[in-house]
C-alpha cells in the first residue's frame, strides 16, 4: 500500500520532471524564435533602406526580396503566436505573453505598411523620376521621393516599436519560464516531502507493528513448547514414579498383600522373597531400616515396599545410605531407594535395574570379550613369533660374530629392533587387557600396574593387596579397570611424589580398593554433598559406571593438600554372588 | 659335536618358530644340547620317562595342558628331573606361582637370550633361577607381614636354622646332623614354618628357603624395597 503510494508519487514527480524539462526547452526556442523575429526586422529594415537607395541593381534586388522576407517574418510571428514555429518545440505562450505578443502585432503591422508604402512609393517614384527629373535626397545621398522618405519614416518608427515591444515579450517569457521552474521546484520539494512522509507513516504504522506481531507469535509458540515439554516431562515422571509393583510387607518383611502388580505377578517371582514369602537379605534390612527411620517399633506396623521400573525414582535419598552406612548392600535389582512416610507404616520405593543393569553388563563383557581376544592373540600369537625371530637372529648374530663380519653387526641390529618390537607388542596387548588378571588374578595384575606406572623421576606407585583370592573374574576385571584409571588420573593431574594403590578384605567380608595420592587433588571442582559421586569427568564417569555394574559403591575424596582418595567398596554379597 | 659332559636339555614348547629360536640360542653355548624337544604335555611326559635330561624348559601354555602342572606330573611320576618355567607373560605375572608348584625358575620370553642362558645355568647348579626383583618380590608375596618387612623374625632360632638349612639344599638327615637334633623335630620345624606362612608343601618350602638364602638371608626386607 505504502510502497503504491511512493511508486505513484515517484511516477508523478518523473511526469512533472519530464514535462518541465520540455517546458524549458520550449520556452528556450520561444526565445530563441523571439529572437530572430527581431533580427529579422532589422533585416527588413535594412533591405527597406537598401531598396530606397537606387536607382541601383542593388536597390532594385532589395526591393524584390522584401515581399517574400515580410510575408515569412509574418507568418513566423504568427507560428510564435501559435506555439508552433515548425522548427522545434515552442511553449504555447502564456496568456501574459500572448497578450504582449498582440500588443508587439501594431508595430508589425506598421513595419508592414511601411514596407508596403515604400514599395508602392518607389514603383512611383521610378515613374517620377523619369517624369521630373529632380529627385528629392534619399539616405546616402540619393535622391528620393517624398512618399518613400515617409515611408522609410514609417518603417523606422514601426522597427523601434516592434524591437521594444519584443523585448518586452522575451522577458516576459523569460519571467513566466522562470515562474515555471520555480512552480517545478515547489513541486518536487512536495513530492519529497510525501514521500518521506509515506515512508514514515509505513514504518510506523506497517512495519513496525508487523514486526511486534512476528516477535510476539514467535514468543509465543516458544512458550507454548516450553510448556508442552514441562508437561510432557511431568507426565513422564508421572508415569515413572507409577510403582511397577506395590506390596505390603509385615514388620519382618514378609508380604502380607499384593497391592498392584500389573504383571500379576506373585512377589515370590520378583526374586525379592523366596518361595515361603521369605525376604531375601536386601528386602528385610531394606524393611528394617525403613521401619527404623520411621520410628516403627511394634509387630504391628507394616511397610510397603514398591518396585520401580526402570526409569523410576529420579533421585536417590541419602536418608537410607547414611541409616545403613557402608554396610548397605546394592543390589543388582534394587538401587536408588527411598523412604516415605505413610499413614500405617513406611513405603520403601526401590527402583529394578536388573534389565538396564544386564544391558549394560553385557555390552561391557562383549567389549572386552573382544579386547581380550585381539590381546591374547598379539600377546600369545605375534609377540611370541617375534621374540622367537629376535632369539634366531641373535644367535645368528654370534654365530656370524666368530668370523668378526659386517653380517653379524647388521643381524644384531636386526635382534635388537626385533626386541624393541616384542615390547612394544607385548605393552600394546597388557593395553587392551590385563592378561596378568587371569593369569595371577587382581593381585598380581595391580602389582604389575604399579610396577608399570612406577617411572624414573615419576610417582612412586606402591601396592599392597591383601584378600584378593576367590574374586569372580567380571568384578576382578572391573576393579582392575577402576584401578587403572585412578592411577592414570593420579600420575596425569594429580602433581603427586606418591600413589598408592590399596585392596583389602574388610571385617564385614566385603573388599575395599583405594588408590590415593598426595598431590594437590585435580582440578575437577569438588561434588556437593549428595551428588551421584564421580559424576564429573569421564574418567570418573566411567569409573562410577563400573562400580555401579558390579554393585560396588564408589567415592572420589578431593581434599586439598591432602591429595585425592577413589574409594571403591564392594559388599560381601557382591563376591559371594560370584562364588555360588 | 657331542660333548659328554654336555648338559641335556628337554624343550616343550607348542611354537615351532620358537622352539627353532630357542635351541639355536641355547646350542651356541657348546656345553648344553637340546636333546629332545616336545609340543605337548602328553609328548613330554612321555619323553621324560624314556629319555634322561638334566633340565626341562617348559612352557606355561601348552595346547593339551597348563605347563605349570608339570613338575607335580614329575614328582607322581617319580622322575627327579628340575623345571625352567618359560612364556611370554613377565617374570612378576609367573614367578611366584613357578616356585610354589615346584619349578626352579621363570624366565620371560621377551627377555634378552643372556638371560634365558643365565637361568639355564643357575638352574643346572641347583640354584633358584629368577632375577633378584623377582626372587624378593616372590618372598616376600609369601613371607610378608601387613607392615611390608618379611616375618622371618617371628621363626624361632632353631625354626630359622633350619630354614636355613633347607635354602643351602641339605637334605633333613644332614640338618639333624649338623644342629645335633633329631630327623623327627628337624621335620617338625618344617610343618610349624609352613603352617606360619601358609605354605602349601616341602618342595615350595624348599624353594622359598633357597629364595631367601640367595637373597643373602635378609630378615627383613623394606616395604619399598622393590
Amino acid at each position: 500500500m505504502a510502497l503504491s503510494i511512493v511508486a505513484l508519487l515517484t511516477l508523478a514527480g518523473q511526469g512533472v520532471i519530464q514535462f518541465a524539462l520540455w517546458g524549458q526547452q520550449a520556452d528556450a526556442g520561444f526565445v530563441n524564435i523571439a529572437g530572430r523575429q527581431r533580427m529579422w526586422s532589422q533585416r527588413i529594415t535594412q533591405l527597406a533602406l537598401r531598396a530606397s537607395c537606387g536607382p541601383t541593381d542593388d536597390a532594385r534586388q532589395a526591393a524584390a526580396d522584401l515581399p517574400a522576407q515580410l510575408e515569412a517574418w509574418q507568418r513566423a510571428h504568427q507560428q510564435l503566436l501559435a506555439g508552433d514555429a515548425g522548427l522545434g518545440p515552442v511553449a504555447p505562450p502564456e496568456a501574459d505573453v500572448i497578450e504582449h505578443l498582440h500588443q508587439v502585432e501594431p508595430s508589425l503591422r506598421a513595419l508592414v505598411a511601411g514596407v508596403d508604402a515604400l514599395l508602392a512609393a518607389l514603383a512611383a517614384h521610378d515613374d517620377q523620376l523619369a517624369a521630373s527629373g529632380k529627385p528629392a535626397m534619399g539616405p546616402a545621398g540619393v535622391p528620393i521621393s517624398q512618399r518613400v522618405h515617409d515611408a522609410l519614416a514609417q518603417i523606422l518608427s514601426a522597427q523601434d516599436t516592434f524591437l521594444l515591444r519584443m523585448d518586452e515579450t522575451v522577458f516576459r517569457a523569460a519571467e513566466a519560464s522562470n515562474r515555471r521552474v520555480h512552480t517545478l521546484q515547489i513541486i518536487e520539494l512536495v513530492q519529497l516531502t510525501l514521500v518521506l512522509l509515506t515512508l514514515l507513516a509505513e514504518g510506523r504504522f506497517i512495519l513496525r507493528p508487523a514486526v511486534l506481531a512476528i516477535a510476539r507469535s514467535l514468543a509465543r509458540a516458544e512458550a507454548s513448547a516450553r510448556a508442552r515439554g514441562a508437561a510432557e516431562a511431568a507426565q513422564a515422571a508421572m508415569v515413572a514414579a507409577l510403582p511397577d509393583r506395590l506390596v505390603r510387607v509385615d514388620a519382618a518383611g514378609h508380604p502380607v498383600a499384593v497391592l498392584a502388580d500389573p504383571g500379576g505377578k506373585n512377589p515370590t517371582e520378583t526374586g525379592l522373597w523366596d518361595a515361603d514369602g521369605v525376604p531375601e537379605p536386601a528386602v528385610a534390612r531394606l524393611v528394617a531400616a525403613a521401619r527404623a527411620i520411621r520410628g516403627l517399633a511394634g509387630p504391628e506396623d507394616v511397610a510397603l515396599v514398591a518396585m520401580m521400573g526402570p526409569d523410576g525414582i529420579p533421585d536417590t535419598s541419602q536418608v537410607l545410605h547414611d541409616a545403613l552406612g557402608d554396610s548397605m548392600e546394592v543390589f543388582e535389582v534394587i538401587e536408588e531407594i527411598r523412604v516415605v512416610s505413610v499413614n500405617d507404616g513406611a513405603l520403601v520405593l526401590a527402583r529394578d535395574v536388573t534389565a538396564s543393569r544386564r544391558a549394560e553388563r553385557t555390552l561391557f563383557a562383549a567389549d572386552e570379550a573382544a579386547r581380550r581376544m585381539v590381546g591374547r592373540d598379539l600377546h600369545d600369537g605375534l609377540c611370541q613369533e617375534l621374540a622367537a625371530l629376535h632369539y634366531l637372529a641373535r644367535s645368528l648374530a654370534s654365530r656370524a660374530g666368530r668370523n668378526g663380519s659386517a653380517e653379524a653387526e647388521a643381524l644384531d641390529r636386526l635382534a635388537g629392533q626385533l626386541e624393541h618390537t616384542v615390547e612394544a607388542g607385548r605393552r600394546l596387548s597388557r593395553g587392551l587387557y590385563p592378561l596378568d588378571l587371569e593369569v595371577g588374578g587382581l593381585g598380581l595384575a595391580l602389582q604389575a600396574l604399579a610396577e608399570r606406572a612406577t617411572v624414573p623421576g615419576g610417582p612412586t606407585v606402591v601396592v599392597a593387596v591383601s584378600g584378593d583370592a576367590g574374586l569372580p573374574p567380571d568384578v576382578a576385571l572391573q576393579l582392575y579397570r577402576i584401578a587403572q584409571e585412578a592411577v592414570a588420573n593420579a600420575l596425569r593431574h594429580a602433581d603427586s611424589t606418591q600413589v598408592s594403590l590399596k585392596f583389602s578384605l574388610e571385617p564385614d567380608g566385603g573388599h575395599l580398593l583405594v588408590i590415593g595420592d598426595n598431590g594437590r587433588g585435580n582440578t575437577a571442582p569438588p561434588q556437593p554433598p549428595g551428588a551421584p559421586n564421580g559424576s564429573r569427568g569421564l574418567g570418573r564417569e566411567s569409573m562410577a559406571r563400573r562400580a555401579a555394574l558390579i554393585g560396588a559403591r564408589l567415592d572420589v575424596t578431593l581434599s586439598g593438600d591432602a591429595g585425592t582418595s577413589v574409594r571403591c567398596f564392594i559388599p560381601a554379597l557382591v563376591t559371594a554372588r560370584g562364588n555360588s | 659335536m657331542m660333548a659328554e659332559d654336555s648338559a641335556r636339555l628337554l624343550l616343550v614348547e607348542d611354537h615351532p618358530v620358537f622352539r627353532m629360536g630357542i635351541r639355536q640360542v641355547i646350542e651356541a653355548e657348546g656345553d648344553l644340547l637340546v636333546t629332545a624337544e616336545a609340543a605337548t604335555f602328553a609328548d613330554a611326559l612321555h619323553r621324560v620317562r624314556t629319555e634322561r635330561f638334566d633340565l626341562a624348559l617348559v612352557d606355561v601354555n601348552l595346547p593339551d595342558g597348563n605347563g605349570l602342572n608339570l613338575p607335580a606330573a614329575l614328582r607322581e611320576a617319580a622322575i627327579r628331573l628340575p623345571v625352567l618355567m618359560v612364556s611370554m607373560h613377565d617374570e612378576r605375572t609367573f614367578a611366584d606361582q613357578a616356585l610354589s608348584v615346584g619349578a626352579v625358575g621363570y624366565v620371560s620370553k621377551g627377555s634378552p637370550p643372556d638371560t634365558l642362558i643365565e637361568a639355564i645355568r643357575t638352574a643346572l647348579a641347583g640354584q633358584v633361577a629368577l632375577s633378584p626383583e623377582a626372587a624378593e618380590r616372590a618372598l616376600r608375596n609369601r613371607m610378608q607381614g601387613d607392615d611390608g618387612t618379611l616375618q622371618l623374625a617371628t621363626l624361632s632360632d632353631r625354626e630359622r636354622e633350619v630354614f636355613d638349612g633347607l635354602g643351602r639344599g641339605q637334605s633333613t638327615r644332614v640338618i639333624a646332623e649338623s644342629l645335633g637334633i633329631g630327623i623327627k623335630t628337624v621335620e617338625t620345624h618344617q610343618i610349624r614354618i609352613r603352617r606360619k606362612f601358609d605354605i602349601a608343601d616341602a618342595a615350595e618350602l624348599r624353594r622359598l628357603a633357597a629364595v631367601w638364602v640367595s637373597q643373602g638371608r635378609p630378615v627383613a626386607l623394606s616395604a619399598s624395597a622393590g
